[in-house]
């Protein structure tokens, strides 16, 4: 296996496979799934060992949220946590070569809202564009106005690692290098490819977002 | 006398003006001298016509209080004239505005504003068209100089507009016209947008085709005046809010697009969901009419369920 990027010390062995699984090329959709869902289980367990008792607020992509924000709720739920969630579906627009990726955000779900959380948590597998981390950071900072923001990741750039500062902090299994002939420069751009079609259609559901927000009959499904 | 969008053939403005106006005129079609600040700012100013436009449709509230406000589709901006007051102009069915657009920082009348003002004055006071010739800067102080101005150059008849380009004075106005979250990145990315898709037009189009093709870019974000088919209307006009009180509805639909904002306990969901399948999402409605909001926007996002 070709080696990229560097990955955190004592990590399980599956998750540094799970991980070459998002970086390298060559894997399917499930095979990129099965990777985001493991980590995603991985992060809960060490965020939910945490002792703190504080609400919480944790943001997360629509195309990645049932499988790497919801086992982070689960978790956090388990420890009797009190979690305000908060979804957003962003679709991908035309942009100036100097910005690199650029979005807007077309829907949100908002749940518990006013819940007041000094902690916001910002997580999704992959997080290597600097404008995708800076429209969630601009909406949680005029939403809630949180101390403390939290980014965790998978996969990160070194870039982003470094913008932490005192009231943000960028952490991930795996940091990126900027260049490196050994993944596609346009990480997040290969792996909303090699996610499901379904998760990255721009009316994608997530269920468990359904589960919250569409109670009751449910017609057309 | 022929006039096609108020331009003047050559024997007309000959015989009014002379010689040396209609070659001052025929000079002004290669561009004067424009640096790159003057360009964005008259790119800024056609998105803010588009802009205002859009929004006095939208909310029924003209640009201005004794004119109406027309559909998107009645009104042309047009860059670059063939006109003496030639930057910006634009038609309505009732008015034609002539701007020219200055970036610069001691703006002020000289000989030869005046001489093309009076220039186009004199062309259009022989036309029956309502007109207006306004001069465009984006600062306060000469904003104010100019209009109570004592200079033997001022223009017979001449308005003066401040647009000051600071980021957000069109913003509010363009959350009325965006279908996506209301956050201030993404009104800002819109007007972005907008002046993107006036960019790449024929710098001669209604309001409505550059809106039409600054939604494609936002990809649907932005909201076309498109008709609604009335399946559709008659059923968001029968939706009610399900439990009066504690829920916040608003639910719209712009062609096959519906924004929705909706609010319950203490979750909101709000966004837009353009339909993919028609087809599939009229046979579900023709099955099964949805009586909640959520109910609708389900379907919207799954068509039939297959």
């Amino acid at each position: 296996m070709i080696f990229a990027g560097q990955q955190q010390p004592d990590l399980p062995a599956e998750i540094s496979t799970a991980l070459q699984t998002l970086v390298q090329y060559g894997f399917t959709p499930s095979q990129t799934i099965a990777a985001v869902r493991e980590i995603g289980l991985y992060w809960a367990d060490r965020l939910a060992s945490r002792a703190a008792m504080s609400p919480v607020r944790l943001m997360g992509l629509s195309i990645d949220f049932d499988e790497f924000c919801n086992p982070i709720i689960d978790a956090l739920g388990r420890y009797d946590r009190a979690v305000a969630t908060h979804c957003l579906w962003i679709a991908e627009t035309p942009y100036d070569r100097s910005v690199g990726f650029e979005g807007l955000i077309a829907s949100e779900y908002r749940h518990k809202q006013s819940l007041i959380c000094d902690e916001v948590i910002i997580a999704t597998a992959v997080m290597t564009e600097r404008n995708q981390l800076n429209i969630m950071l601009d909406r949680a900072r005029e939403m809630y106005d949180p101390s403390d923001i939290r980014v965790i990741a998978a996969v990160a750039s070194d870039e982003l690692v470094a913008q932490s500062t005192d009231g943000l902090r960028v952490e991930a299994l795996l940091r990126l290098p900027k260049h490196s002939s050994k993944f596609n420069p346009n990480m997040f751009g290969l792996f909303r490819q090699r996610l499901p079609a379904a998760n990255v259609r721009p009316n994608h559901m997530p269920k468990t977002i359904m589960k919250a927000a569409f109670k009751g009959p449910q017609i057309g499904m | 006398m022929r006039i096609r969008n108020m331009q003047f053939d050559k024997s007309t403005v000959i015989d009014l003006l002379g010689q040396d106006a209609y070659d001052r005129l025929v000079d002004k079609l290669g561009g004067g001298k424009a640096n790159g600040d003057g360009f964005e700012y008259e790119l800024y100013n056609c998105a803010y016509e588009i802009i205002e436009h859009a929004y006095a449709y939208a909310t029924d509230e003209p640009v201005e209080p004794n004119v109406y406000a027309y559909h998107p589709g009645e009104v042309t901006v047009q860059q670059g004239a063939f006109a003496f007051v030639d930057d910006i102009l634009v038609d309505t069915p009732e008015i034609s505005v002539f701007y020219q657009i200055k970036h610069v920082e001691k703006l002020a009348w000289t000989p030869d504003l005046q001489f093309d003002f009076d220039c186009q004055k004199d062309l259009m006071d022989t036309t029956s068209r309502q007109y207006r010739l306004v001069l465009v800067t984006h600062l306060k102080e000469r904003f104010d100089a100019l209009k109570d101005s004592n200079s033997q150059y001022v223009p017979d008849n001449a308005w003066v507009y401040l647009r000051p380009t600071s980021r957000g004075a069109l913003l509010d106005k363009i959350k009325k016209l965006m279908l996506c979250v209301q956050s201030e990145r993404n009104a800002s990315l819109i007007q972005w947008q907008v002046e993107l898709a006036w960019m790449k037009g024929p710098r001669t189009e209604s309001v409505l085709t550059t809106l039409e093709r600054a939604s494609e870019f936002t990809r649907g974000a932005l909201i076309t005046f498109a008709p609604t088919n009335h399946t559709l209307a008659n059923v968001i006009a029968e939706i009610e809010a399900e439990n009066v009180g504690s829920e916040i509805l608003k639910l719209s639909a712009d062609g096959r697009t519906i924004q929705y904002h909706l609010r319950w306990d203490d979750d909101e969901f709000e966004g837009f969901v353009r339909v993919e399948d028609w087809c599939a999402f009229e046979r579900a409605l023709a099955r099964e009419k949805p009586s909640t909001a959520r109910e609708l926007i389900m379907m919207a996002m799954h068509g039939d369920g297959d």
